[in-house]
């Protein structure tokens, strides 16, 4: 929806992706949309090196999440947040929402 | 001053900043080295993290450092012979949500570094405590307080506009206990 303004359309979800789902790892991001996961590492380098996003390594993983320190963070998450309410329910459920509730090992789905 | 005379961060820091002056670069130190500077390295940082002012091409700040001997490793320069990095940072220059634009000379040895006010210091290391908890950066803004002259009544206003007044309480009893004197 607002490619035109990220440039990409990978950079468009990873970043509305990031706004819902704080604290994400680029191979989530990646089998989430089935996208190449150098793809989505390039484009959050990117992100990086413009301070849009930061990054901490938890055990292995580098885990993603807007920079709260981003001075635009509020305008940039009021007019993802807008692209969001823009999509129908089946696309944020299959995309964007996540479980976040514990779930006992071993249950089935 | 010659990059191999460089004896602590602050010298690392003048030369890497006047040699960019020099190519009509205008940068301010940002991060982790004016802490440094402002503690007299109690904090030591090896990273020179760089706001580079104004459109200047990449390909002429990289030609520039790799004069001095740095290296590009990914979105880093490293130096070939010293443990030292240099970052670049991108514009505007802020802490949290407030634009900086004001900025601290130090002039020397027929050098300028411009860099983070230790005001502005604080509020740069605050704000990592303030979103991550990181007590690091709490002890590194403290450390700054000890050693040079922050306006507390501002760091104060900002952290009211930042939403953050109960950490900031934290931050402004541990600085009450440190200039607490018997």
């Amino acid at each position: 929806m607002i490619e035109a303004i990220t440039g990409s359309l990978i950079k468009e979800k990873i970043l509305l992706y990031l706004i819902l789902n704080p604290l994400s790892y680029p191979s989530e991001i990646s089998r989430n949309f089935k996208f190449n996961l150098n793809a989505v590492q390039k484009q959050l380098e990117k992100l990086e090196s413009g301070r849009v996003v930061c990054s901490r390594l938890k055990g292995r993983v580098r885990l993603y999440e807007i920079d709260p320190r981003y001075p635009f963070k509020n305008e940039l998450e009021a007019l993802l947040r807008k692209v969001y309410s823009f999509m129908d329910q089946e696309t944020k459920d299959e995309y964007y929402i996540k479980r976040t509730r514990p779930r006992k090992p071993g249950k089935p789905l | 001053m010659k990059i191999e005379d460089c004896k602590n961060i602050k010298e690392y820091a003048q030369v890497v900043s006047q040699h960019l002056h020099d190519r009509n670069i205008d940068n301010i130190l940002t991060g982790g080295a004016c802490v440094s500077i402002y503690t007299n390295e109690k904090y030591r940082s090896n990273d020179l993290d760089f706001l580079i002012v104004g459109d200047v091409q990449i390909k002429k700040i990289r030609s520039a450092l790799k004069e001095l001997g740095f290296e590009e490793k990914g979105r880093i320069f490293l130096h070939r012979k010293f443990e030292i990095s240099v970052d670049l940072v991108s514009p505007p220059l802020t802490v949290g949500e407030e634009h900086i634009t004001k900025v601290n000379e130090i002039k020397e040895k027929n050098t300028l570094l411009k860099l983070l006010t230790p005001t502005d210091c604080v509020k740069d290391r605050l704000a990592a405590y303030f979103h991550w908890d990181d007590q690091q950066s709490l002890n590194q803004a403290l450390l700054v307080c000890e050693d040079s002259e922050v306006d507390i009544n501002d760091v104060k206003e900002w952290s009211q506009r930042e939403g953050m007044m109960k950490k900031f309480k934290i931050f402004e009893d541990e600085f009450t206990l440190l200039t607490f004197t018997f």
